[in-house]
């Protein structure tokens, strides 16, 4: 009823609008047969019923634009500044925003986002089912999926690198993927096979459902691959049932590997004794609609204590499944948000500043339309309508151009950032960027507006020059330059500690040396040898294969590198020294590695030796500590000869060969936790796939040789994945303080820029007004030197104002940075002075060209005019 | 009572919806149809009349039409809306309700 309504009232108050002669010519019509009224009555109920089109407010509105068009049209200078200066925050802060949107706010592309967790750390298939059967009162669902990366022969004998996504029957239930063709899996697909498999690679299933863009990739989106097997090159693969719907990714936290291209069912038996010896197995949980993430918790950690019975340490952290995927991008996501508001407001203050320069030199135009009899009300509404109109050109210029910058800030995005591709800018960005244009048009249009409204007509007609009225506006307008320099202080400040990190990442010593290293990922089979001595072997082979590429020095390999972000098993242990009670277990990384390892990246050897060959068996238990762990367990004496007790599962005595000094493994900003290396042969599982090379010359002019190399050597059953020299390595580790360096400095610049045209601007209509007064001066004797001296002192007594109250905000503000931050404190006095020192001479800089002018100004030619 | 702000407050609304009500009317035959059902007694000036029709137009109460009138002149006629009729009934239950109060207080027993 109500919309009905509204209906007929939408209708007529467009027709007022737009068919305005036509209304008219039917109010006269019906009004015109009225015998008992005079003209003029008939006139006055006309008004009267115009009056209720209630349209009057859109009328004026439209007036005061039109008039806003021509007024600013006539100050084209003007007009192209302030839209400038707006555009330019603006498309920074759409641009920013939309990395925010995309990466922070949007839910995730699955159903029921929200309530939808994630287990922290991945857990074994048997942790997996026992979880699940424990946890059904606070969960509706559970799943679990594992990726993994897969080499495909093609029929023309190249290979082709997939991923692979292992996953239950319920997964895509769970998370409402729609299946464009063919089916979804059924438990009848997940029924475990007759003989087990091994470990590695996962079983594979006979069924398969392909991601969407893998089916036009690689089949033609040609749908008569349903039903059939998924066979390259003779070898016999899953059968394929179903299709995804296009755009279904897998979002796993951490993750740099791509959403899987071929989804296969786990069809893993349940096998208690695999509880802790494999976990490649996320876990992700449907809550039910009334538990909270906390009682889920309660619920999760009651279930692995019935597991911890057996596994010590065993524990099951769950989180909300968005903010796990962007728990590690959101601080420096929201503070570079907050670096291109106060960005924002800076091109605010600085047009709000133009609007009052320009209010001042129309002082006596506002004074003579009051005096004609202009309301307050109507010069303020003027006033705003021109704000509007600037902000609008500002903010769709900005939307343009942030549209177009979009792209490079993409590219420059460091690979952690999840959903990259899916920022863009969308209607949200586009309404934020409107509700940010039309904040800023109220606050840069209020200062004018009141101070239009204010308006002393007498006076000003009767002053008559252009000097009473800036004088007025003098004060308004240096707090607002103060304002100015106090935020882009703050943001200097920001960038100041940003490029302080960067120099200090450059000089973090990494723990090893990364010239003149090629670094190998193969991925293959090597794994499906079932002895331990014979995946051994194979990798001893491998090695020498690669050691007799001309050119090369050196090989050792690991299951992963330092740095290398491959995600391969480097686990976490709990350790404690010999004589300690269990209570004092301790967590530290354990990497495997093969000999040759601390050669090959040159990591100090700081006493007793490393790894031989001999020491690459499962019987032989012996580690080499890092400095830290040394430092830690057996403070102040030799490590050597001594036993530490490790336990990734059952507990192990290891004699401790040596001690190195400490590898930055998963980040170069983080030095990590306690490192204890044992070998790859340790537990025996052989089970490296990253190679390092050093060599004599570049380390790139090798790479077809290694491919020849280990395709020989491994028979086929190797292929190479990824081909890195380690300095790339190192250089994709400082990606992201490099990127938040960059936009942070860009910020920071720009506002610099912003706060010095500020000043500058100040400082020359402050010089003009009182061209007079210098001009006196200059008469009665003041040297040419003195009035220089006098105005970059107010524009450097302005910034220092500014400053100050920039820096105590700053001192707070900065400490929001602190995950950024490397080896540089929030609060950094060094940085703080440097920029106190570096925005001094930006202020005089910008105050130099307005003093100069006042110095040189001509004492007579002043005096006569003023 | 022959001037409109002699009405109470408000039930020229209700006096012109209640009209339509019944019939659509164009704004002169409005004017006369009130004069003749309140036996001559409530009567709205000409110049008062437009405005409050539009009024109620604007507010999508009632809606307009031109047709022609029973003089052969084209003449606008306005007609209830099916939000206007609810209006009507709200503001006439309004009424009595008021009217019942006055109703009662005006002819209270003097002691």
């Amino acid at each position: 009823m109500a919309f009905e309504r509204w209906f007929y009232i939408v209708r007529l108050r467009l027709r007022s609008l737009f068919r305005r002669a036509q209304v008219e010519r039917e109010l006269d019509e019906e009004l015109q047969f009225q015998p008992g009224l005079t003209a003029r009555a008939i006139a006055r109920s006309k008004e009267e019923c115009r009056d209720m089109r209630r349209i009057h407010i859109v009328d004026d509105f439209v007036k005061d634009l039109t008039l806003a068009i021509r007024v600013l049209r006539k100050s084209p200078v003007f007009a192209c500044a302030a839209t400038a200066t707006i555009a330019l925050g603006m498309a920074a802060a759409a641009a920013m925003f939309s990395v925010t949107n995309a990466v922070l706010l949007r839910s995730l592309p699955y159903r029921d986002a929200e309530r939808l967790v994630l287990a922290e750390s991945p857990v074994s298939n048997a942790a997996y089912v026992d979880l699940r059967s424990r946890t059904q009162s606070v969960f509706a669902d559970a799943a679990s999926v594992t990726v993994y990366r897969a080499i495909v022969p093609r029929e023309d004998g190249s290979a082709e690198k997939i991923s692979k996504g292992q996953v239950t029957a319920n997964f895509f239930r769970m998370l409402g993927a729609s299946i464009a063709f063919g089916r979804d899996f059924t438990s009848a697909d997940a029924a475990p096979p007759a003989h087990p498999e091994p470990l590695f690679p996962p079983p594979a299933g006979s069924v398969a459902i392909l991601s969407h863009e893998y089916f036009v990739r690689r089949y033609g989106a040609n749908p008569t691959i349903l039903g059939r097997e998924m066979r390259s090159s003779g070898q016999r693969g899953p059968v394929v049932v179903g299709v995804l719907a296009p755009g279904f990714r897998l979002l796993l936290p951490g993750g740099t590997e791509p959403s899987p291209d071929v989804w296969i069912v786990n069809n893993r038996a349940y096998d208690p004794t695999h509880l802790m010896s494999d976990y490649p197995y996320r876990v992700i949980a449907l809550l039910r609609h009334d538990v909270t993430l906390n009682r889920a918790q309660t619920k999760a950690d009651e279930a692995a204590g019935d597991l911890r019975r057996d596994y010590p340490g065993f524990r099951i952290r769950l989180v909300n499944w968005r903010e796990a995927l962007t728990a590690e991008v959101r601080p420096a996501i929201e503070v570079l948000m907050g670096a291109v508001m106060f960005l924002l407001l800076i091109a605010c203050a600085n047009v709000a500043n133009l609007l009052l320069v320009r209010t001042s030199q129309r002082e006596r135009e506002l004074a003579v339309r009051a005096a004609l009899g202009a309301r307050r009300g109507r010069l303020m509404r003027q006033m705003l309508a021109e704000a509007i109109l600037l902000a609008a050109c500002g903010t769709a210029a900005g939307i343009g151009f942030a549209h177009l910058g979009l792209r490079l800030v993409i590219h420059l995005l460091p690979a952690n950032v999840p959903r990259a591709d899916s920022i863009e800018i969308d209607w949200l960005v586009v309404l934020f960027s409107c509700a940010a244009g039309l904040v800023e048009a109220i606050v840069f249009a209020a200062i004018p507006a009141w101070r239009a409204a204010r308006a002393d007509v007498m006076r000003t007609l009767r002053a008559g020059g252009r000097g009473a009225a800036i004088a007025k506006g003098g004060f308004l307008r240096n707090g607002v330059i103060v304002a100015e320099v106090a935020l882009s202080f703050v943001l200097l400040t920001g960038a100041g500690l940003m490029f302080r990190s960067f120099l200090e990442l450059r000089r973090v010593n990494p723990g090893f040396d990364p010239h003149s290293l090629l670094t190998v990922l193969t991925i293959g089979d090597a794994h499906g040898f079932q002895q331990s001595e014979r995946r051994l072997a194979f990798l001893r082979e491998v090695q020498r294969s690669l050691l007799s590429i001309p050119g090369v020095q050196a090989v050792s390999g690991a299951p992963s590198l330092p740095l290398g972000g491959t995600g391969g098993p480097r686990r976490g242990v709990s350790w404690a020294t010999d004589f300690a009670p269990a209570s004092e277990l301790q967590r530290a990384d354990m990497p495997y590695v093969l000999p040759g390892y601390f050669e090959i990246l040159r990591t100090r050897l700081i006493e007793g030796r490393t790894f031989t060959e001999s020491d690459n068996a499962p019987d032989r238990n012996v580690a080499v500590i890092d400095d830290l762990t040394a430092a830690k367990a057996f403070p102040n004496q030799s490590a050597i000869g001594k036993r530490i007790l490790v336990s990734p599962g059952a507990p192990v005595r290891l004699d401790v060969i040596g001690v190195v000094a400490h590898q930055r493994l998963a980040s170069l900003a983080e030095p990590g936790i306690e490192q204890i290396f044992v070998t790859d042969g340790f537990h025996g599982i052989g089970i490296s796939r990253q190679w390092a090379l050093r060599t004599e010359a570049d380390p790139t002019k090798i790479a077809p040789a290694v491919r020849a190399a280990i395709a020989i050597a491994s028979n086929g059953r190797l292929a190479v994945t990824e081909m890195r020299t380690m300095e790339a390595i190192v250089d994709a580790a400082e990606a992201r303080t490099r990127f938040q360096l960059l936009l942070i400095g860009f910020f920071a610049a720009t506002a610099a820029l912003l706060a010095a045209v500020g000043l500058y601007g100040v400082l020359a209509s402050s010089v003009c007004q009182r061209t007079a007064e210098i001009g006196v001066r200059i008469a009665v004797g003041a040297e040419p030197s003195r009035i220089f001296r006098l105005v970059v002192g107010q524009g450097v007594l302005l910034s220092a104002i500014g400053i100050a109250i920039g820096g105590i905000s700053a001192l707070g503000l900065t400490r929001l940075m602190g995950a950024m931050l490397v080896g540089v404190k929030p609060a950094d006095p060094c940085t703080f002075a440097a920029m106190a020192i570096l925005f001094v001479a930006i202020a005089a800089i910008a105050s130099w060209i307005p003093a100069r002018r006042a110095a040189a100004i001509d004492p007579t030619a002043a005096l006569r005019e003023g | 009572m022959s001037r409109p702000s002699d009405l109470v407050q408000g039930t020229l609304d209700l006096l012109l919806l209640k009209i339509l009500a019944l019939e659509p009317l164009h704004g002169v035959a409005i004017g006369r149809r009130l004069k003749q059902v309140s036996g001559e007694v409530l009567q709205v000036s000409d110049g008062s009349l437009y405005p409050a029709l539009h009024k109620l137009e604007q507010s999508g109460w009632i809606k307009a039409e031109w047709k022609t009138s029973e003089l052969g002149r084209r003449a606008k006629f306005y007609s209830l809306t099916r939000p206007g009729r609810k209006q009507l009934e709200r503001e006439a239950a309004e009424w009595q309700r008021l009217s019942n109060a006055i109703n009662g207080v005006v002819t209270l027993k003097e002691a």
